[in-house]
């Protein structure tokens, strides 16, 4: 066995080396995929640039609310409604952001991170945070991303399973078409050892470009020093997601066809796998969970808001002391005081609907993807592109945290607003900087579900048992038949 | 030693083979003749386990084919009509992949060798296959199938389509191949090679053995007359 | 003798089970698409429909609030469905569909669909266009690709040059067979559209009927494109197994390559600012206009002046009008003039984006038909930008509306403003205007252009050199 393991891969390597379309293909996916690796650190970069200026944002604002609390001063010069020692102005002048800071694997599996804004405002009373950063894709070109970006991931889910249809198309049909296979039959090879071994030659190829691609992503990205954990994981799913495509090639293969009938095969699978089922499977759900016209979220941000803004404050204040029982219920000293106590019970109020509406709209999300998930042992292209950028901390779910998180710090920012306010103690400079906490900088990778590992590994079983159902058609046919 | 001992084929309501039985004695040739249809290439895919048997049994060398079609492969070596390579190896390439699949391993040299012997000429050895004309892969072929010593050997119209040097070239290395002690079983149309190739000629008509021949004791024309009496008088 | 070896090309593909298998995939695929997109559009219709009537039903019910606070309360604008959405869902997924419409501020369209979906949103949809564009091609080429290749490894093709059947002839007739197989598909698309259309009471309006003769038109002249390249490398090309693998790697790099590549070559040739750039930048542009909050601002007191004098009175309390509500128009439009400038900057740099896959449309012509597919539908960027624009200049309408309310609707009295009770269910709702056909072709006529030359080209190309294709294989 291992001397034909040994002649078998001395000839694989005179089949690649040999035929120029071959390794072509190989080159040119070891092209793409640095490309790929160039284009998502390219993306990255950008991303850290505006997260950079952002700190230079917040730098700015801070250094000048600073000097004016060493000048001993509230405000600028000439305008003197300003005040940075009242809740209101301090809360507009400690700009801080929550911030999505990408992962090291951001740059191999972009993800929806240049759909979904990574950035939001934290203000206590400016308004609802959480839904108030720009769509970047409509301030955008709305074409590049139609045409879908180019990382490692897509290099993984779409390229990979093309790579390896041009290395195994024609292992089996090649003798067949040439009339070969009697005499390799004859030279007493066990017919499915030598398909197997035929197959999983370019398989251990194509996994082995892949994890060099890995290796050379997370050295160029980092990811390999500072989330090896990540990583190691990431380079597993591609090396499953290789096996996978490479048994349901395999399962081809074992049918016994011609070149031709096998290449049709292939293809039909990768284009229902990595084209039609993804996009069926968008169509369908979405059908199901349509994504409107988020009238729940509009009536909040406007007629709810202004209900709350036009109407009597004494509604809001039994549900906003509940939530706060330490509060001194004195009278406020000043009417100044009085407007921003009532401001921020309003705000308060505000949020509550928010929260619910965020929390509707995130289950709405969860619904529609766990829908889409019942699929995912048909659509592997998607569910390993949905594990990577999990990883890389650029899906959905990722954005739904990230969301929620925003959430979190603008509500701490306006209770951190609500102890100065009530006992009517002005923002000192330890108080004013003590704001700048509510600025938020973090990662979002999460590791791949368990139902990813099964949704793979039930269409692996598949092309297994695909395999051996068709590999013993084949020769039973064959031997009724006589035809090889 | 090639047996067949009363083999019966059918396919659907065909009957390919109808009890046929011959035996081929090591060092002996046996040419296989009959009109298209009379079962021929069904007898060399019995004998090369590619079809199993519906009655009768095969044996190569003492072994069962239906048995273990394996072990009985490893002691065959076959020569098809049209012997066809990998195109991207070279010939040296091509006999050193089919023989390393049957197990064998050659030096460079061996291989040269055996080609040669094949009557391959020696500038074409390391040239690849895809510019061969069939002649030259017919000889690549009888490299492969001699390489592994094997003690029976089935051709299938090995002759067909070449000159009539090279299917003298090829009649001669078959007679060598049985003066080895192989078993031959040659299945052709071609009567005149057949009377000088084989020590014992037989025909089959409609998957019966309906005539057996001594070919050395008559000439290739009164083999012929034979034969399409043969024919007439069945049909 | 084209139309005997056309028809004989029919029964060949009749004949083979995979072309027929192959081409009732594609035509399955198709109607479904259509009944699939004109099922999304209806739910999106009456999704759209609902979110305004619960949007004018806030409106109509606004009291006691001032026109400037209403300007504040403001209005939302909806984005409809693109003429042909059923057919080319293009853009609409990666666009905002709802627009916040308010006084001071110009807010770009938010909530896409891509904002609440998984990465799932960029493995593709499946819509007609996509699939006669996309999918289409490879099932044709899969279908042709032995069309000539089968034929000269048979013998057939020898046998037919013999009889004195010019290989231009027989070029011909596979290419028409397989051309007029993809005009049947697009066809039974158009039709099935149409049927659907019509049943659910819609109207085949003279612009639709021409949006759609231009879809289909493109598509069936792209499809000729391929079919001729199909055809073509199976003539050329020495085995049948080559030209599969051609066809194959061609279809990749047109289709998933190519496209990804140029939009990111076309981004980092014409890049766009950050949107903190873009926000930082809007919001010093717009403190140079009037502040709203400083009454010592110059360019304020100065307009005050301008105003009183315009009057001929003293102070703002002799007015006849409300002067917040006429500087609040002052400064509104200067906000107007710095959003033009940026977002027509920003609008400028996105044209030379697209503007890149427009010239590689000329090498590419999936690039050609799928920006005519989504221009044909109107739900390219152009037809996005038009509503953007559309929103914005109804913001404006009713801004000034509002302002001018501010400044009017009222009477002085004892020099204090008295505000009259203003019905703002008056101020109509955003009405958008459909773009008509020749919108779409003024964006896109280097995409036809790159189309029509492909199929020229390709026509002519097959022309030429028909008579000189190998009519025997290579070592046979």
């Amino acid at each position: 066995m291992i001397d034909i393991l040994k002649a078998l891969v001395r000839f694989e390597w005179m089949r690649l080396s040999r035929s120029r379309m071959r390794a072509s293909a190989i080159l040119v996916f070891f092209a793409c995929g640095l490309y790929a690796i160039a284009s998502g650190q390219h993306h990255v970069s950008t991303w850290k640039e505006t997260l950079d200026e952002l700190t230079q944002r917040e730098t700015t604002q801070r250094e000048q609310a600073l000097a004016w609390f060493s000048a001993g001063r509230t405000g600028p010069e000439g305008r003197t409604w300003i005040d940075v020692s009242q809740a209101r102005w301090a809360d507009r002048y400690a700009s801080a952001h929550a911030v999505m800071e990408p992962e090291p694997l951001a740059a191999l599996a972009i993800g929806l991170s240049d759909i979904r804004a990574t950035w939001a405002t934290v203000s206590g009373m400016g308004g609802a945070r959480p839904f108030q950063t720009a769509d970047p894709a409509t301030l955008g070109n709305a074409e590049k991303l139609l045409a879908g970006n180019f990382d490692l991931a897509f290099v993984f889910a779409y390229l990979l399973p093309l790579l390896l249809l041009v290395l195994l198309f024609d292992v089996g049909g090649l003798e067949r078409d040439l009339g070969m296979m009697r005499m390799v039959r004859v030279q007493s090879v066990s017919p499915r050892s030598w398909l197997l071994l035929r197959a999983a030659l370019p398989i251990v190829l194509v996994a082995m470009l892949a994890l060099l691609l890995c290796v050379v992503g997370g050295l160029w990205s980092g990811a390999i020093g500072a989330t090896f954990g990540s990583w190691s994981t990431f380079t597993l799913l591609v090396l499953g997601y290789t096996c996978l495509w490479g048994a349901l090639f395999a399962a081809v293969l074992a049918a016994g066809t011609g070149v031709s009938a096998a290449a049709l095969w292939m293809v039909g699978l990768w284009l229902g796998f990595c084209v039609v089922v993804p996009a069926a499977v968008r169509q369908v759900v979405g059908q199901e969970h349509p994504s409107l016209y988020a009238s729940e979220l509009t009536t909040a941000m406007r007629a709810e808001r202004y209900e709350i803004l036009l109407g009597d404050v004494a509604e809001h204040e039994p549900a906003f002391y509940q939530a706060r029982p330490n509060l001194p219920t004195s009278e406020p000293s000043s009417r100044a005081s009085g407007s921003t106590r009532r401001r921020i019970v309003q705000q308060a109020a505000f949020l509550d609907i928010v929260g619910d509406v965020t929390q509707k709209m995130s289950s709405d999300e969860i619904a529609r993807e766990t829908a889409v998930a019942r699929w995912g042992w048909v659509n592997p292209a998607y569910v390993l592109q949905r594990a990577l950028c999990g990883l890389a901390g650029t899906e959905s779910v990722s954005f739904r945290a990230h969301r929620d998180d925003v959430f979190t710090s603008v509500t701490s920012r306006l209770d951190a607003l609500v102890g100065p306010t009530w006992n009517e103690q002005p923002f000192t400079l330890e108080t004013f900087e003590g704001l700048f906490e509510h600025g938020l900088s973090q990662r979002y990778g999460l590791p791949p579900r368990a139902g990813t590992w099964s949704r793979l590994l039930v269409l692996l079983v598949i092309a297994v048992v695909a395999f051996v159902v068709l590999a013993t058609m084949r020769g039973k046919r064959e031997r009724q038949a006589g035809v090889i | 030693m090639i047996v067949t001992n009363n083999v019966s084929k059918s396919f659907g309501k065909t009957k390919a083979l109808r009890g046929l039985s011959l035996k081929v004695e090591p060092g002996e040739v046996l040419g296989l003749l009959g009109p298209n249809g009379a079962g021929k290439t069904t007898t060399i895919h019995l004998l090369l386990g590619f079809l199993e048997a519906d009655k009768g049994s095969v044996t190569i060398d003492g072994v069962d084919v239906a048995k273990d079609p394996d072990e009985a492969r490893r002691r065959t070596g076959y020569i098809s009509e049209n012997v066809a390579l990998y195109p991207f190896l070279t010939a040296r390439e091509n006999l050193e992949h089919f023989a390393s699949l049957a197990g064998l391993s050659f030096s460079d040299t061996e291989l040269g060798e055996r080609l040669e012997a094949a009557g391959l000429a020696s500038h074409a050895i390391n040239h690849r296959v895809s510019t061969f004309s069939k002649g030259m892969r017919q000889k690549v072929g009888i490299a492969i199938a001699t390489s592994k010593s094997a003690k029976a050997v089935v051709l299938d119209e090995p002759a067909s389509g070449l000159d009539p040097h090279a299917s003298h070239e090829l009649s001669t290395l078959v007679r060598k191949v049985a003066d080895e002690g192989a078993s031959v079983l040659m299945a052709t149309h071609d009567l005149f090679r057949a009377k000088e190739t084989c020590d014992r000629v037989i025909i089959l008509q409609a998957g019966k053995l309906v005539r057996e021949l001594d070919p050395s004791t008559m000439t290739a024309n009164d083999l012929e007359d034979i034969y399409l009496q043969q024919m007439e008088t069945k049909s | 003798m084209i139309a005997r070896l056309f028809r004989l090309e029919l029964r060949a593909i009749r004949s083979d089970g995979r072309s027929v298998a192959l081409l009732v995939i594609a035509l399955a695929m198709l109607v479904l698409s259509a009944w699939i997109g004109a099922d999304a559009r209806r739910v999106a219709d009456e999704g759209r429909a609902q979110a305004l009537e619960v949007s004018r039903a806030q409106w109509e019910s606004i009291q006691g609030l001032s026109a400037h606070a209403v300007g504040h309360y403001g209005s939302y604008v909806y984005k409809p469905g693109g003429a042909l959405a059923a057919l080319d869902g293009g853009v609409m997924p990666f666009t905002g569909k709802v627009v916040r419409v308010e006084a001071h501020v110009q807010t770009p369209p938010s909530h896409s669909d891509a904002s609440s979906w998984s990465s799932l949103v960029r493995l593709g949809a499946f819509d007609a266009g996509s699939i006669l564009a996309h999918v289409l091609p490879l099932l044709l080429a899969f279908t042709a690709f032995s069309s000539v290749a089968r034929d000269r490894e048979t013998g057939l093709l020898r046998s037919l040059v013999a009889q004195g059947v010019p290989l231009r002839d027989v070029l011909w007739g596979k290419v028409l067979a397989y051309w007029a197989l993809a005009l049947v598909l697009v066809a039974a698309l158009t039709v099935t559209h149409v049927g659907i259309d019509l049943t659910s009471g819609g109207a085949l309006t003279g612009d639709t009927i021409a949006r759609l003769t231009g879809f289909a038109g493109s598509h069936a002249i792209h499809l000729l494109v391929v079919v001729v390249l199909s055809v073509g490398v199976s003539a050329w090309v020495a085995d049948s197994r080559a030209a599969l693998a051609i066809l194959t790697i061609a279809w990749l790099g047109a289709t998933v390559i190519l496209p990804r590549i140029t939009a990111q070559l076309g981004s980092q040739l014409y890049p766009l600012s950050s949107q903190v750039e873009f926000e930082d930048a809007m919001k010093v542009d717009r403190s140079k206009g009037l502040d709203g909050h400083d009454p010592h601002d110059e360019r304020r007191l100065a307009l005050q002046q301008q105003i009183l004098d315009e009057y001929g009175v003293q102070n703002a309390r002799e007015l006849p009008v409300n002067i917040g509500g006429l500087l609040m128009q002052a400064d509104d439009e200067y906000g107007d003039k710095v959003w033009d400038h940026h977002f027509g900057n920003r609008h400028a740099t996105v044209r030379k984006q697209i503007g890149v896959t427009q010239a590689v449309a000329f090498l590419n012509p999936y690039q050609a038909v799928r920006g005519l597919s989504m221009a044909f539908a109107g739900t390219d960027q152009f037809h996005d930008v038009q509503f953007q624009r559309q929103a914005e200049n109804y913001r404006r309408v009713m801004v000034g509306t509002l302002n001018n309310l501010d400044a009017t609707a009222g009477r002085r009295e004892n020099g204090r403003w008295i505000r009259d009770e203003i019905d703002y269910a008056d101020i109509a709702d955003f009405q958008f205007e459909t773009q008509q056909v020749g919108f779409a072709l003024g964006n896109r006529w280097p995409e036809l252009l790159a189309l029509i030359a492909w199929a020229v080209a390709s026509v002519v190309m097959l022309n030429k050199h028909a008579g000189r294709i190998p009519v025997v294989g290579a070592g046979r």
